[in-house]
């Protein structure tokens, strides 16, 4: 067993342990029938080669998907190659840039609300936990006295993908698809009469070829919570990384506008949102020299691929001085043709986030004496809470009060 | 066959950098054909498997013309 397992170990700063265990062999059995790949090299071969390592079989401890919930991320080609097609214009880098506006607004609103409660805010519940979630309803179009539930359905469904249970969330999960189902069924009888990304994926065609409604319903579940939790994951840690490290913290408070698009890049990088994500192997194959027969399952850990010493220098130093038009990408997108397609919206939140909270807040720092804890989950590197507190008054809005 | 990335959908991924580097390079976020490319020595089979590679549709061969280049 390996020094530190991502399965039962819960520890903020893994990485000299993964570094140890790196050091020794790429590969280690972390459970019964399942492995961890700790390279660059070795988490890209696998995602890219899905002919072998699959998707459809599990990508989290939830396992393979009920039928009609095989989509993008949890289905494999030639299915996979399908539903991309046919999805991919929806989020195209064009339509997530004019998003840039809304963006802007949302977080102007999220200071403003700081600023009228005062002291000290839990940035995970007051920005992190809104944000995404706002831009991702706004995407589908949701209705706003829907979203407060829709918000309770995406942390069960939070919870259930990181359960091995699945049974204790069986109703909630039959309550949410009929609610996505009713929604793309409305869509369904006058797309026309909707500019939004459900209209969208209900009208889209490509070679007589269409996506199945259950289909639909489950990419808006998808986007619902993986159009969140990544980005609000990813926030909290590229915030807590620079709290962390001083110099980088006024390397970048003396050049915002100039570092912030290294920030959310170093940020993914350091500590991104997604720990690592599972394949199984549809046959017999290996892992470096260890025989891997079908069925085996690999956990991918990019904490420990972006930080491979064979790739990047340094990488246990988060560094905003990393030219990012010459450092190999990391791993928080993926590679391959799993690659995020929330990709441009992610760094378009990101960007604004992480530049409006240091640019209206002023002084922003952690709490004294304030530790977050992470949360106990394999998939995730998520903080519980980050308290912060500033020195008033807020600097004005970036975007037009409404 | 034309080979056609369409810019309002690349986003820089590089994953047809990575299966043909002899034909593509992304350069500010973005895949570009390049300019040195010897169209009567190319690899069908190397740029149909990037087209496929590519996760945003964003290269287009098209089998009815000739063997060129295009962006937009």
């Amino acid at each position: 067993m390996p020094t530190y397992n991502p399965i039962t170990d819960n520890v903020g700063a893994p990485w000299p342990l993964l570094a140890q265990d790196r050091s020794k062999c790429p590969y280690h059995e972390i459970a019964d029938g399942m492995y961890e790949a700790l390279t660059y090299e070795g988490i890209t071969d696998i995602y890219r080669n899905h002919q072998v390592w699959s998707s459809k079989l599990g990508v989290d401890v939830a396992g393979e998907k009920q039928e009609g919930q095989q989509i993008l991320s949890f289905a494999d080609p030639p299915e996979h190659t399908r539903q991309r097609r046919l999805f991919v214009k929806s989020l195209s880098p064009a339509r997530m840039d004019a998003m840039v506006p809304r963006i802007q607004q949302v977080m102007d609103d999220i200071i403003d609300r700081i600023d009228a409660d005062g002291g000290t805010f839990d940035l995970f519940k007051k920005v992190a936990d809104i944000l995404p979630a706002q831009l991702i309803h706004d995407l589908l179009g949701i209705q706003e006295e829907s979203r407060s539930g829709l918000q309770r359905w995406t942390e069960i469904e939070f919870a259930a993908a990181t359960a091995f249970d699945q049974e204790p969330f069986k109703r909630d999960i039959e309550e949410y698809l009929e609610f996505l189902t009713n929604l793309v069924r409305e869509r369904k009888a006058d797309p026309e009469e909707h500019d939004d990304l459900i209209s969208l994926l209900v009208s889209a065609e490509i070679d007589k070829e269409v996506l199945l409604e259950t289909e639909v319903v489950s990419i808006l579940k998808f986007l619902l919570s993986a159009g969140a939790d990544t980005t609000k994951g990813a926030v909290t840690n590229a915030i807590f990384a620079l709290e962390t490290h001083p110099e980088e913290k006024a390397r970048y408070l003396a050049d915002i506008d100039g570092l912030v698009d290294t920030f959310v890049e170093e940020g993914l990088r350091f500590d991104g949102p997604v720990k690592g994500l599972l394949r199984t192997a549809k046959a017999d194959t290996a892992l470096g020299d260890i025989p891997a027969t079908e069925g085996t399952q690999v956990f991918m850990c990019f904490a420990a691929g972006t930080h491979d010493p064979a790739v990047y220098d340094n990488p246990d130093v988060f560094s905003l001085e990393r030219d990012y038009g010459e450092t190999v990408p990391h791993l928080s997108f993926g590679t391959g043709v799993h690659h995020c397609l929330g990709m441009n919206l992610a760094r378009h939140e990101l960007r604004v986030m992480l530049a409006t909270l240091y640019k209206r807040l002023p002084n922003l720092r952690l709490v004294d004496g304030f530790t977050p804890q992470p949360i106990p989950v394999l998939m995730w590197r998520q903080w519980d809470s980050m308290e912060m507190v500033y020195d008033g008054p807020v600097g004005p809005r970036l975007s037009p009060a409404h | 066959m034309a080979v056609h990335i369409d810019h309002g959908m690349c986003s820089g991924t590089r994953n047809c950098e990575r299966h043909y580097a002899e034909l593509f390079v992304v350069d500010g976020g973005k895949s570009w054909l390049r300019e040195d490319v010897d169209w009567t020595n190319i690899d069908v089979t190397r740029i149909q498997e990037a087209e496929s590679a590519c996760p945003w549709g964003a290269i287009e061969v098209d089998d009815s013309r000739p063997l060129e280049g295009e962006q937009t």
